[in-house]
C-alpha cells in the first residue's frame, strides 16, 4: 500500500495500542486497511490519480485520531469483565450445585422435594453469589442474558452430582449386607429406647427445677419437688448404660446436675442453620450416605449443693416446639432416622441418586429462571461508558 | 416515536440479501437508496462491531487469493428478528408522518 495509507494505519494502530487487546487492535486495523485499499482501487478504476485516491479515501474516514475515537465508543468497555464474570457465575453453580448435592445427599434424602427445594437451597449463600454475581453482573455488563450458558452449567453440575451418586466411593446402604442392617438396627432400637428414658427421667427432674419459657423466664419453681425428683430419680439416670450417661468430674456424691453436653449448642445452630438432625455425637455404625445415627450422651456431675444443681437443671431446660429438652427431640429425629433408613436400605443407588438430585434440580432451577428475569431488567440498564476518559486518553 | 432511524437498520437491511464486507455494505447503502443515504466510514465499523457484540451479525475472515483476508458480516437469526422489528416500526413512523402531511395536503387542496 502507498505511504499516506500505511501512515494512517501506523497512526490509528498507534491510538489504539494498549486500549484495546492486541487482537482486536490488528482486526481493526487490518480491516480499516482493507476498506482504503478497496476504495482506492474503486477511485482509480474510476480514473483519478493514485495519489489523490489515497487521500481522497482517508479523508473519508477522518483524522485517525477521530477515527480511534470512534472505534472506541462503538465498543463497550464491559464486555471483557463481564465475560469472565459469566463464567466465574457459571463455574460457581456447578460447585455449589456439587457441593450441595454431595454434602447435603443426607438432607436431601429425608426432607420432601418441596420443603428442600423450595427452602433450604434459596437460603445457599453460595448459590446466591455465584448466580447473583456471576450472571446478573455478567448480564449487567455485556448486556447479555448467557441462557445457554446458564442451563448448560446448571446441566453439567447436575450430571456430575449424579456420577458421584451413582459411582462415587461412599458406601451407601445398597452396600449394606442385610445381616449388618439389622445388627445396625438393633444398635440404634437400643439407643432410641435409652434415649426415651432420658428424656422422660429429664422432663421430671427439670420441670419441678424451673421451666423456661421461651423469654428464658422462669414460669415454675419447686425446690422441694425438684430435690427429692434429683434424689430419687438422679439414680435410675446413672443405671442407664454408660455410653449413653456418663459421670464427669472428682465429685462422686452430692447432688446429680446436667453439665457441659457439648452437642446442645451445635444442634441449636445446625437446626437453626439447616433444620438438619444433629449428627456425629457418638460412635457410627454404618458410614451411610455420611449420615450417622443422632446417639445421645448424658453428661452429668455432682453438685455440692442442691441450689447448684437445681440452677444446672433450670438453665439446661428449654421449650422447643412443644418439646421440653433435647432428649426429646433427639428421639424424634432418630426415630426419623431409623425410618428413612428401613426405606432408603431398599432403595438402589440409582433410586438413592434419583432422590437426591429431584429436589436439587427443582429447587435451583426456580432460583436460575429467578435470576434469568433479573438478569434481563439488568441488559436493560444502560452502559456507563467511558467515553470522556477515552477522549482525554487519546488528546 | 418507535423508529430510531439509525445506522444500525441500514447495516441490517443490505446484509439481509447477502454476506458483505465493510467497504460493499457502505456502497451497497449509497447504491440502494440512489446516493441520498451514506453511511460514512468512521461511523461504519463501530456501528458493526457493536451489532457484532449484540450478536445481530455475526463475522468470519475469508481468505483471498493473492490478497488480504477479508472480513465479511453475515446478519444472524437474531439479526434478521431485529430487522423486522425495525422494519415494522419505520412502516409505523411513515404512517403516522404521512397521515399527519397528507391531511394537511388535503386541506391545503380545499
Amino acid at each position: 500500500m502507498a505511504k499516506y495509507a500505511d501512515w494512517y494505519t501506523v497512526e490509528l494502530d498507534g491510538y489504539l495500542k494498549g486500549r484495546v487487546s492486541d487482537v482486536h487492535r490488528f482486526h481493526a486495523v487490518r480491516e480499516i486497511s482493507n476498506h482504503i485499499a478497496e476504495h482506492v482501487d474503486e477511485l482509480i478504476e474510476r480514473g483519478m490519480d493514485s495519489v489523490d485516491a489515497e487521500k481522497a479515501a482517508i479523508a473519508s474516514f477522518g483524522p485517525p485520531r477521530n477515527a480511534a475515537l470512534n472505534f472506541l465508543q462503538g465498543r463497550n468497555p464491559w464486555t471483557k469483565l463481564g465475560n469472565i464474570l459469566l463464567w466465574v457465575g457459571c463455574i460457581g453453580i456447578v460447585a455449589t450445585i456439587c457441593f450441595t448435592g454431595i454434602f447435603f445427599q443426607n438432607m436431601m434424602l429425608y426432607r420432601p422435594w418441596s420443603e428442600y427445594g423450595s427452602y433450604f437451597l434459596p437460603i445457599s449463600a453460595g448459590l446466591w453469589v455465584a448466580m447473583g454475581i456471576g450472571l446478573a453482573f455478567g448480564a449487567l455488563m455485556t448486556k447479555k442474558v448467557a441462557v445457554k450458558r446458564l442451563f448448560s452449567s446448571w446441566m453439567v453440575g447436575l450430571m456430575l452430582t449424579a456420577g458421584y451418586l451413582l459411582a462415587g466411593p461412599e458406601k451407601h446402604f445398597a452396600d449394606v449386607v442385610p445381616t449388618q442392617f439389622e445388627t445396625a438396627m438393633k444398635g440404634w432400637q437400643e439407643g432410641h429406647t435409652a434415649t426415651l428414658k432420658i428424656a422422660k427421667l429429664y422432663d421430671s427432674i427439670a420441670e419441678p427445677s424451673g421451666i423456661q419459657d421461651v423469654n428464658g423466664q422462669n414460669v415454675a419453681q419447686d425446690r422441694t419437688l425438684a430435690i427429692e425428683r434429683i434424689r430419687t430419680l438422679g439414680p435410675q439416670l446413672l443405671a442407664i448404660k454408660p455410653s449413653y450417661v456418663s459421670v464427669r468430674g472428682k465429685e462422686t456424691t452430692g447432688f446429680l446436675g446436667p453439665v457441659d453436653n457439648g452437642y446442645y449448642p451445635y444442634h441449636q445452630y445446625a437446626q437453626a442453620r439447616y433444620g438438619a438432625d444433629p449428627y456425629r455425637i457418638g460412635m457410627d455404625e454404618l458410614p451411610v450416605t455420611g449420615h450417622a445415627f443422632p446417639w445421645t450422651r448424658l453428661n452429668l456431675q455432682y453438685f455440692k449443693t442442691a441450689d447448684e444443681a437445681i440452677e444446672a437443671w433450670s438453665s439446661s431446660s428449654r421449650y422447643f416446639g412443644g418439646q421440653t429438652n433435647e432428649f426429646s427431640q433427639m428421639a424424634v429425629h432418630q426415630e426419623l432416622f431409623m425410618g428413612n433408613a428401613k426405606e432408603i436400605v431398599e432403595m438402589s443407588r440409582a433410586q438413592v441418586a434419583f432422590r437426591t438430585l429431584g429436589p436439587l434440580a427443582g429447587g435451583t432451577l426456580g432460583m436460575l429462571l429467578l435470576v434469568l428475569i433479573v438478569s434481563w431488567l439488568l441488559t436493560k440498564i444502560p452502559n456507563v461508558t467511558l467515553h470522556s476518559s477515552f477522549r482525554r486518553k487519546i488528546a | 416515536m418507535a423508529f430510531k432511524g439509525d445506522n444500525d437498520a441500514l447495516i441490517l437491511g443490505v446484509l439481509a440479501e447477502r454476506a458483505l464486507h465493510g467497504y460493499e455494505i457502505s456502497k451497497q447503502i449509497k447504491l440502494k437508496s440512489k446516493g441520498s443515504l451514506t453511511l460514512p466510514e468512521n461511523k461504519l465499523y463501530p456501528a458493526l462491531h457493536k451489532l457484532e457484540e449484540q450478536g445481530l451479525i455475526t463475522a468470519e475472515w475469508i481468505p483471498q487469493h493473492g490478497k488480504p483476508d477479508r472480513k465479511v458480516y453475515s446478519i444472524s437469526p437474531e439479526g434478521t428478528l431485529e430487522l423486522h422489528q425495525q422494519r415494522s416500526a419505520w412502516q409505523t413512523f411513515v404512517s403516522n408522518i404521512n397521515s399527519v402531511m397528507m391531511d394537511a395536503k388535503a386541506k391545503e387542496g380545499k
